[in-house]
Parts: C-alpha cells; structure tokens; sequence
C-alpha cells in the first residue's frame, strides 16, 4: 500500500472507450488503460451506442484490475472514484457509473459522478500544468464543441458552443463521404495535407459571435461530391479542413480579443489534428498569449482526465452522485 | 451466516432484496421509508438503505444474484454492472440468473405445467423461453408468432408470463393457455431460487454477462 488516501481512480464509459486510470493530486499519471472499441464500430461508419454498451460491460473490470496492479496500488490507497456521469451515451455511462458504485461500495471508498467536459478541461494540466489563466478553451471532440473562459480550475464560463454537429462529428461524415473509414479526423486531415483548397465551402457563422454550426458545411461537401464528375477528393478534403480551421480559428482570436486571457488551451480528439495545432500556434504568436495542447494520449477520451477532475470535486467539496445525467453544461459541477 | 443480495433491474423500478439462510429481511418492492432515496436508479443508495434496515455492513454480503434478462437493456446492464463490480469490490461470487428462470420459477408454482417465458426484445421482435420443471429447456429471440409456433409446438397445456401474456393468447386461440398474471419475476422469489446456489456463483475473472440477441443461451 502507498501513502494512505492519496490516490484517485478515474473510471470513463462515456463513448466508445473504456478507460481507467490511477491520477495524483498533482496531475502525475501512475497508469492509464485504454480498451478501445475502434474495431467494433468501423464497420458502421460511427459508434454503434447498443455495441458500446455491451462491449463495456465485458471489458470494465479488467481494465479496472489491470490498472491498480499497473499501478501497483491497492484499494486502501484511494482516496475516491470519479466516473463520468454525462454528457454521454446513456448505455455506455450507465456501465460505468454502475460499476463505480459497486466497487465503491464493495471498497468503502467515496465514489463522485464527474462531468465529462470538466475532464476535457482539465487534460491539458496531466502530468504537468500547462495552464495560465485566465485561459481560453477550445474543446473540439466527436461529441463535443464549445469555447469556454477558465478564470481558474473552478470557474468556468461558457462563450459559445455548437448549435447542431460536432467538428468531430463532422469530420467523421465527410471521412465516411470521401471512402476513408472511421474515425475520420486523422485520414481526413492526411489526405488534405495532400491536396488543395481550391473548393470553396461555406463557413457556417463564421461572424455571428462565438457559436458554431457544422452541419451546413457537411451537407455542402456531400452536395459538392453528388453533383461533380470525378472530384478530386485530396482537393474536397483540402478544402473542408480549410473551411474548419477558419471557423475555429477566427472564434478563438474573437475570444482572445474579448476576454484577457494569459493562454488558448485546446482540447479534445480534434485537438490532434496538425493542421489545427499549427494554426492555433500561430495565432497565438500573433496575439501574445501561450498555447496549451495537452500530449496526443490525453487528447481523445481518457480516465486520467477524469481523474484530475476528480481532484478538483474533492478540494471543492462537490459530490454529485454516480447517476447519469446527459444534459449537463460546462458550467456545471 | 450466508448474507444474499438479488439484484433485479429487468424493468422499472429496480428490485433489490437481502436474505439471511433464506429469509428475505428486505425486499425493495414493499413499503419502506425512500427519503433517502433521491434517484430510484441508484443502486448503492437502495442497497445502503436495505442494509441499514436490517442493521447488516456491505462486508457481511456473502453472495450475489442478479437478473441477467431479457429485460431492458440499460436496466439489466446496470444492475449486471454494480453486482459485478461489488462482487469483485468485496470478493464474493456473483450468481447469474436469466428473467426466464425467474418468472418460469413464479409461475410453475402455480399449476405446475411448461411456462413460455415472453420478454420484449428492439424493433417489434421477442425473446422466449421454456421453462420445466426447475429449468429453461429452450430460448429464443425472434418475431414473436414465428418463435412462439416454434416452442408451443406439443404443448397441449401450459402457463404464460412476461410481456407478451395477452399476445400469445391471440396467437394460439386454441390452446389451453393459463395466464400467470406475472409481467416480471419478483426480488423475494428470486431469493427462494438463488439462496441455495448463489454461493457457487462466478468468481473473478469470471463475470455475469446480460443477454442479447448474440448470447450463446439462444437456441437457433
């Protein structure tokens, strides 16, 4: 047994991953398990919630048992559980919430529903922090798209978000569209740094504020490939990370000019695309703020981001209990 | 002292009991104080509370027993989900049991001849099953008329119970069909069934898997 109460376990059945990860109040990581469920939903063309589900239920515990011995610790050394408890796929949380509470019980250790879009927030701070605040925030996912202003950990407010799909979500369609498999982000974002933009798609309210739209733009490439003999798809795909990464881009440099902020973090599973990690570099060179990208593994879903979540709850003495709950904001503990 | 937890969360709301050698001292589906209940989904809470009435610890839980389905889908997979983990959490065994053995066990009871068991299934389509003399000797999934001709079939008298009780009625107008008035079996009966057993349930790595359209139990 190490130090006594020192430890969080972070448990994440959200989507389509299971996840588990052993996190300290530092941040430091002492193990992260990922089972993906990649090869389950491939063959769709996206996550397949029923499959999910089941899919958790056979691989949760393992992975649970693989983490404490990766880590080497035993259940006398947490001091909670923090398990997502939404936004997400109600089968898929429903696994994991469920599992948490057993071991929980079973344990007698604490166990804290956990808002997974604090999680996305704090990823950026694992293994060492990274953010000065106040900061601006980018989280951009498959299930997930909204900019936010941390003044801290704690406080949080969110400027905008997206009013029908997600960039990941969008991503993923035009990947289906374009022949090249799921997930999308990572061949999509390949095959246009093979080609050009010489296509021009709409940029979906592009200069209404600090919310998005991607659903339009989505529609524009499927029309765009219906309706042209022979498209150069290396050119379509070119041209829709273009028209992304401006609508991303030019919200972030109106969030920075409207909110003094000390850094730009950007997070989630489209935070590993190239082309956005260098254009969000530029602009904060141009505007004099530091960028924050947390390493590619805490970028997708993971528990370790749960975890030091976890650690925030437990300093501000929020419980929520592990029960689903799908409509939480990111203003919400 | 053998301490059994069933868990039954085939339908709304969750069933939960607790039985010592057999007696149940809780069963969740009868009157008792719910102030501290907020959510009926939590699970931890009713089994908590179930305990602190019959003024027992989560330690002295010796065995568990959880209702594997058919039944709906996030509600089996939740209880399926907190009975393994406890299990492990606590290292006792858990005690898998489908809704078929459940209320075919109920309604056996009552005349003593064959139960088709009925479970609604996704999209229009069913689970059955056969249950006879302390088992289910067959089980289904598929649309109901076609599946239901198929386990009927040399059944000259038998009960009914689940889902589908008024449904397989229409379907078979001229069998001699008795209604067991039972939609889903109950926490107290499944103590009677898993009380002798559950202590021989599975250990970890070893855990209770809910059933699906997939699940090797179905028969072709």
């Amino acid at each position: 047994m190490r130090n006594m109460e020192s430890l969080v376990l972070g448990i994440e059945s959200s989507c389509d991953d299971t996840a588990v990860a052993v996190v300290n109040a530092a941040g430091q990581v002492l193990t992260s398990v990922i089972a993906t469920q990649t090869e389950i939903h491939a063959e769709y063309g996206g996550i397949y919630p029923e499959f999910a589900s089941r899919a958790h239920v056979v691989a949760i515990l393992p992975a649970i048992e693989q983490a404490l011995s990766e880590a080497n610790i035993a259940h006398g050394d947490l001091r909670a559980i923090g398990v997502t408890r939404g936004p997400g796929l109600i089968g898929s949380l429903l696994v994991g919430l469920h599992t948490a509470a057993g071991l929980g019980m079973g344990w007698g250790v604490p166990v804290i529903g956990i808002n997974h879009l604090r999680g996305h927030l704090r990823s950026a701070d694992l293994e060492q922090a990274r953010v000065k605040y106040p900061a601006i925030i980018l989280l951009v996912s498959g299930g997930h798209t909204f900019l936010a202003q941390m003044q801290d950990p704690g406080k949080i407010t969110l400027l905008g978000s997206t009013r029908d799909d997600s960039v990941g979500e969008a991503y993923d369609k035009v990947g289906r569209m374009l022949g090249l498999g799921y997930p999308g982000g990572p061949v999509v974002d390949k095959m246009a740094s093979q080609g050009s933009p010489t296509v021009a798609f709409p940029r979906p309210m592009l200069h209404d504020g600090l919310e998005f739209s991607f659903s339009g733009l989505k529609s524009a490439v499927s029309r765009y490939l219906a309706e042209t003999e022979a498209p150069v798809l290396k050119d379509v795909a070119a041209s829709f990370v273009e028209a992304i990464m401006d609508v991303l881009l030019t919200k972030c440099r109106r969030a920075l000019l409207d909110w003094r902020s000390a850094s730009l973090v950007v997070v989630g599973g489209v935070a590993a695309s190239p082309q956005l990690r260098s254009q969000a570099a530029q602009l904060c060179r141009e505007m004099d703020v530091e960028l924050c990208l947390p390493p590619l593994r805490w970028s997708t879903d993971n528990a370790a981001m749960i975890a030091l979540a976890t650690w925030d709850y437990l300093h501000l003495e929020k419980y929520p209990r592990p029960v689903p709950e799908l409509q939480l904001s990111i203003s919400d503990y | 002292m053998a301490l059994v937890l069933v868990i039954e969360t085939s339908s709304r709301p969750f069933g939960v009991a607790l039985g010592i050698d057999g007696n149940v001292l809780f069963d969740s589906s009868e009157p008792f104080d719910k102030s501290s209940l907020p959510d009926e989904r939590d699970l931890a809470l009713l089994v908590e509370r179930g305990l602190q009435i019959i003024g027992k610890r989560t330690s002295q839980i010796t065995a568990i027993a959880v209702n594997i389905g058919p039944g709906g889908l996030g509600s089996v997979r939740s209880g399926v989900s907190f009975a393994n983990a406890l299990a492990l959490g606590l290292r006792i065994p858990v005690c898998p049991f489908t809704a078929f053995e459940l209320m075919g066990f109920e309604a056996w009871k009552k005349n003593r001849l064959p139960v088709l068991c009925t479970a609604r299934a996704a999209k229009g389509s069913a689970y059955l099953g056969l249950y006879d003399q302390g088992a289910v000797t067959a089980m289904k999934f598929g649309a109901l008329e076609e599946i239901t001709s198929e386990l009927t079939a040399g059944l000259g008298e038998f009960t009914v119970a689940g889902a589908y009780r008024s449904s397989v009625q229409e379907l078979l107008p001229d069998s001699k069909i008795h209604d067991s008035g039972i939609r889903v079996g109950q926490a107290r009966t499944f103590m009677e069934m898993a009380y002798p057993i559950a202590e021989r349930g599975k250990r970890f790595p070893h855990i209770a898997i809910p059933i699906n359209e997939q699940s090797e139990m179905l028969d072709e």
